[in-house]
């Protein structure tokens, strides 16, 4: 596809525009915490629109295009379940005690509130999960590019990566934030057009509502909450699954999401902030979903009926292809760009805070300087850019959906850190070899669920079953922490 | 016309979510939360949220 030369200054500008924030917002950045937290000075909005673009990117925009015309309406749940609902539960619950314990992650919270192995465990998982979602969204970067410029898969993950580095190495949490709240209006404004040109191209929504019905598959592409007999997503799957285990734990449990909110400025702002982005959400899922169905509309006979083998990951570059005019093309580009890099730098950025907080400086330096910690910070972020960038040729060959990968990957130990994080700051009574026991079998449950071909949202659900049970049991044989030692980390106890 | 199950459930979930929001115990927010005008006051607009979404499911569900 050629892009004219509107598009290119439009794609040129944006990319100018984000490197130049991302460097400004580089200065006086002099300690490890400038660098992680952005000195705790990030105001609620900024950090709400953050926390918006942290979750939502490139693997979201391909993934849930693709997976809206294969399934429908049904993948809003993602945010409309596994967002909002936890996102408030969490501002008024969870929060003040990540706020209230000054820690500057979440394995270091687990290690305060259990132990250290809780810690180094959950602080490797984490990291190991950042990076396989690094990969994920560099082979989201590299279909998009495939698909509109003809790019070969290495130079698309080599560009995105070169480009998401030069600022991020430098800036931490500040200039991340920083370029995520520009990303974030762009984000939206791409998300809007493709919606609104194709639903022009459609002929107005009850004609789209009508042209989808028609199809043979597609019997519950309208259905919020699909039967029970669905065959990816029963309703009750997705309410137990996602709306109790994966949502949550995503939301309270993940370094990258949370780091967000204990940079922010005040406890007040970290609150806001959240109910700021659940405001956003409100609106975001619709404009992200909306696409695939409108790929069935308008595509359907040339995309064929999704079976196995099928690749969700065509549907919307083959959309962008044939429905944005030149002109428009170089704002869509933009805000793909902008979804792959804002999940980048995100994910890249908490990771280099986990390894230096909860690896290097408890095992490795425990007298480690923070000039020390802050150039390690910045060279991981170089290290894992590359690590993601290898990775990422397994992720592209060995699943058919980016999406599907991405909750396959969080399945795994989601629902064995949500037990933790919820028995352990609703009650004293959790102790640390309680807390052990129900993290192992949480994730063991979760590993052989997984191998028998167990829905992932199932395995989830299951998973935090086993581990809040044997958490339970465990706890109730051993001996729990005082109060004392619990102060500022349990709910009852500040 | 009812609700379905699946949206019924959901719908009890937001309504929880919203106790929550609701009445929260005081000594869990910081003191200026609890004295800010309705346009400032973070559970007012959380509120809001949860009941937007108790009527999508309720409407859509």
């Amino acid at each position: 596809m050629k892009l004219s030369a509107l598009d290119l200054g439009l794609i040129v500008f944006y990319l100018l525009t984000v490197t130049g924030l991302g460097l400004w917002a580089s200065r006086g950045i002099r300690t490890s915490r400038d660098y992680f937290l952005a000195g705790k000075s990030i105001p609620w909005w900024a950090a709400g629109m953050s926390l918006v673009v942290s979750d939502i990117g490139a693997k979201d925009m391909i993934g849930l295009a693709g997976d809206g015309y294969r399934y429908g309406i049904v993948m809003m749940n993602f945010d409309f379940v596994g967002c909002i609902l936890p996102v408030l539960v969490a501002a008024f619950l969870f929060m003040p005690f990540f706020w209230g314990s000054n820690v500057t992650t979440i394995p270091e919270y687990l290690g305060r509130r259990y132990n250290t192995s809780v810690r180094t465990f959950f602080a490797v998982v984490w990291s190991l999960f950042m990076l396989a979602t690094v990969a994920t969204i560099l082979v989201s970067a590299a279909a998009m590019f495939e698909g509109l410029l003809g790019w070969s898969f290495w130079v698309s993950v080599g560009v995105t990566s070169v480009l998401v580095g030069i600022y991020t190495a430098f800036g931490g949490l500040r200039a991340v934030v920083v370029t995520e709240v520009f990303s974030c209006v762009v984000l939206i404004a791409g998300a809007t057009l493709i919606c609104v040109l194709g639903i022009r191209e459609v002929g107005g929504v009850s004609t789209l509502v009508a042209k989808v019905s028609e199809l043979s598959w597609t019997r519950e592409h309208f259905e919020l909450l699909p039967s029970s007999s669905h065959p990816a997503y029963p309703w009750p799957a997705v309410v137990l699954g996602l709306g109790i285990v994966l949502g949550p734990a995503y939301w309270i449990g993940n370094q990258a999401i949370v780091q967000r909110t204990l940079g922010a400025s005040s406890e007040d702002d970290a609150r806001a902030s959240y109910v700021f982005c659940a405001a956003i959400k409100l609106v975001f899922p619709v404009l992200l979903v909306v696409p695939g169905l409108i790929a069935l509309a308008l595509f359907a006979e040339e995309l064929g009926p999704p079976g196995p083998g099928w690749d969700a990951n065509q549907v919307l570059p083959l959309m962008v292809k044939r429905l944005v005019p030149p002109g428009a093309l170089g704002i869509l580009m933009g805000a793909f760009i902008a979804g792959v890099m804002t999940n980048l730098e995100s994910y890249i950025n908490s990771a280099s805070t986990l390894l230096v907080t909860d690896l290097y400086r408890p095992f490795v330096r425990p007298r480690a300087s923070d000039e020390e910690c802050l150039a390690l910070g910045r060279w991981l972020v170089v290290g894992l850019l590359i690590g993601g960038a290898l990775f990422s040729y397994q992720v592209k060959t060995r699943f058919a959906s980016v999406f599907e990968a991405f909750q396959t990957f969080l399945s795994f130990f989601q629902g064995a850190l949500f037990a933790l994080l919820l028995f352990g700051m609703l009650t004293r009574r959790a102790t640390a070899e309680g807390g052990v026991a129900g993290m192992l079998v949480g994730v063991a449950t979760a590993a052989v669920l997984s191998a028998t071909g167990q829905l992932y949202l199932w395995t989830a659900f299951w998973s935090f079953v086993a581990a809040s049970l044997t958490l339970v049991v465990v706890s109730l044989m051993t001996t729990r922490k005082s109060d004392e030692e619990l102060r500022g980390l349990v709910c009852w106890i500040r | 016309m009812g609700i379905d199950p699946g949206a019924l459930v959901v719908i009890l979930l937001y309504a929880a979510c919203l106790a929550v929001i609701l009445f929260v115990s005081p000594k869990l927010l910081a003191p200026t939360a609890a004295t800010a005008p309705w346009w400032r006051n973070v559970r007012f607009w959380a509120s809001l949220v949860a009941v937007v979404q108790m009527v999508v499911y309720a409407v859509w569900g």
